[in-house]
């Protein structure tokens, strides 16, 4: 048997841990839920320790079907990280939901699990299964305020548009199959080395990558964000917005590099002309928006946009960039929701309106939206800015010159936007001037989660030879 | 002679496919998905894979569609109504369509297929089962394993979604 179970030792705790909480959610007491999110946590901290314990363990376990490399590793402790930030805001989130039930944190669990499976899938067939076991935890996720007939709009939606993704991807796969005789990302490589482009390659390759701009957001399954990101419970939506997002590029990464690298030519229009279309849609359709988490839906449009252009230069610059913008937009998103969500409870709205003055009524989460928006916006000196820097000279060192300029137009765009929030925030009197109230673990993780973002912004030399030395790993032949 | 078959199986399959979803009642379309998926086991038999084909008609003829009946009998599900809803879906989804076929159609017609084609040896085709069962324990028990995952979760989803707890 080809089992080496050292390379997928984090799954197998992960595994536990959400079992640990089916199980322990049956014999606590409703009240006491809250320390579910903490088993949750732990588990991901153990998990953690134990990628940076194995660290040099490398290698393709599972027949083919499981690749730990450094790639894999990376995103793994991406999603951990995203786990274990989803489950602190899904326990501060709890009472908002009537007839909470502690699923909610095993499911947040299982998604990251499936997400990891994803960030090792080295076979079609590993990757579709893993694609959708994160789909159907997902639709559950994001309804799960059934109550609420925006989140149960929600998840439908979801649901529809997601089951028609996938049978995009799958119907692109099967070509591919055709064309290749195989599913395994390195033997199609292999196959389709030096070869005409046929057909049905052609076909595969774009059924696929349409199939995938699901999970990412970005055009032509991009209707959905909007929608869902405003129904569905506010953790959710970040957990969509940094972990889902994430996944779709570790994948897309994977196919278009490792697989279809050699026939990059082909595709590189394709992908630069849906990165185009993504960028100016999502930021443009943002400015009119009226709802916190819906503005940030269509940024979120906008950001896979620009993710996209690391996947059209198809360089190691243009991966590494993808992987540093992901770890800073992690932040970003992390800050800015958990501020929506600390709002939230106090205030009992998501409208923009709402967050008027609040610059006098909470420092703290008024300093959190400033510098988590402007990080998304891309704005010098924060992580952000970095990362689109990269991401627009990966363009231009390819020579898309053409998408770069869509790119820094869209950043002026994604600026005006943000600062009408930041704007309102600190600028306008706010009607009502009580406090909001900050306990003392949310301010310390808002601190630690703005002092991240500074800090890739102002000295990012580790993190981004950190990255590019990962990324060097997809182009080794 | 296969090709004819083929034929054949193909367009029931699309012609009930196409029923499923524009008959109004909802009894016809569950009918008209069981002549669907009942050709899609032919296709199966047509590929030399009779468990799959068996597999087919246990679970989607026999457990899927009877399920779907009983739902819309319970349920007293008059005629769909969701015709209001689309606005100006029509004509815009009818030229993606066409577009979509003709470039698959374009590609069919003049793409060649050089991979390599499985070999049907006699015993792939007697031990169909076996094999299949051999095979999804050892070569592919990740992408199995990810498969119980992942109607574990889809029956605890169900269950949650469903359910109403007490206080």
């Amino acid at each position: 048997m080809d089992v080496n179970i050292e390379l997928f030792l984090p799954e197998i705790i992960v595994t536990i841990f959400a079992f640990a909480i089916m199980a322990a959610d049956l014999l606590m007491a409703s009240g006491e839920r809250k320390s579910l999110a903490r088993i949750g946590i732990i588990g991901s901290l153990i998990a953690v320790i134990i990628i940076a314990i194995n660290s040099e363990i490398r290698g393709i376990t599972l027949f083919g079907f499981f690749v730990q490399d450094s790639v894999a590793v990376f995103f793994k402790v991406l999603f951990l990280l995203t786990g274990m930030l989803i489950l602190y805001m899904a326990q501060e989130y709890e009472e908002k939901i009537k007839q909470f039930k502690g699923e909610f944190y095993m499911l947040i669990l299982f998604a990251v699990l499936a997400m990891m499976f994803l960030a090792s899938s080295n076979d079609f067939i590993s990757l579709y299964v893993s694609l959708e076991f994160l789909a159907v935890t997902l639709y559950i996720l994001a309804c799960y305020t059934k109550e609420e007939s925006a989140s149960v709009e929600a998840g439908l939606k979801y649901l529809v548009t997601g089951a028609l993704a996938s049978g995009f991807l799958l119907y692109g796969i099967t070509y591919l199959y055709g064309a290749t005789g195989s599913t395994e990302f390195s033997q199609i490589a292999n196959v389709i080395n030096g070869k005409d482009v046929s057909g049905f390659l052609a076909i595969g390759l774009m059924l696929v990558v349409i199939g995938l701009t699901f999970k990412i957001a970005s055009i032509p399954f991009h209707v959905w964000a909007p929608d869902i990101y405003q129904g569905a419970p506010t953790p959710i939506t970040a957990f969509l917005a940094a972990g889902s997002k994430a996944a779709g590029f570790v994948i897309l990464m994977r196919v278009m590099f490792t697989a279809l690298g050699s026939i990059r030519p082909h595709w590189v229009f394709f992908i630069s002309v849906i990165s185009a279309l993504t960028l100016l849609f999502g930021n443009l359709a943002a400015m009119p928006q009226k709802n916190i988490k819906r503005m940030l839906a269509y940024a979120s449009i906008g950001s896979a946009g620009y993710l996209l252009m690391g996947i059209a230069a198809a360089s190691q610059l243009g991966s590494g960039a993808i992987m540093f913008y992901l770890f800073t937009y992690l932040f970003a998103i992390a800050g800015v929701f958990l501020a929506i969500v600390i709002f939230y409870n106090s205030e009992g709205s998501d409208g923009i309106d709402a967050y008027t003055g609040l610059s006098r009524r909470s420092p703290i989460l008024a300093a959190t939206l400033f510098i988590g928006l402007l990080s998304l916006a891309g704005v010098p000196p924060l992580g952000g800015f970095i990362a689109k820097l990269y991401l627009i000279a990966a363009v231009v060192k390819e020579g898309l010159l053409w998408l770069a300029v869509v790119g820094v137009l869209m950043a002026i765009a994604a600026m005006y936007y943000f600062l009408l929030v930041i704007k309102r925030i600190y600028l306008w009197q706010p009607k009502i001037d009580t406090p909001i109230k900050v306990s003392l673990i949310n301010k310390a993780l808002l601190y630690g989660i703005n002092t991240s973002t500074l800090v890739l912004g102002i000295y990012p030399g580790p993190f981004t030879e950190w990255v590019m030395r990962i990324a060097n790993v997809l182009f080794l032949k | 002679m296969e090709k004819l078959f083929f034929l054949i199986f193909a367009v029931i399959a699309i012609v009930s496919a196409i029923g499923v979803v524009s008959l109004r009642n909802p009894v016809h379309s569950a009918i008209s998905l069981m002549v669907c998926f009942l050709q899609v086991a032919a296709l199966f038999i047509l590929l030399r894979s009779p468990f799959l084909a068996a597999v087919q008609v246990f679970i989607y003829v026999g457990a899927v569609v009877v399920l779907f009946l009983f739902a819309v009998m319970v349920l007293d599900l008059g005629k769909e109504r969701f015709g209001g809803y689309l606005h100006h879906q029509r004509p815009i989804a009818l030229v993606v369509v066409i577009g979509f076929v003709f470039v698959m159609g374009f590609t069919i017609l003049h793409g060649s297929l050089d991979a390599p084609l499985g070999n049907y040896t006699e015993e792939a085709l007697v031990k169909n089962t076996e094999i299949m069962g051999k095979l999804l324990f050892t070569k592919y028990v990740f992408p199995f394993e990810v498969v119980s995952f992942l109607l574990l979760i889809a029956l605890i989803g169900a269950i949650v979604l469903a359910m109403k707890e007490k206080r």
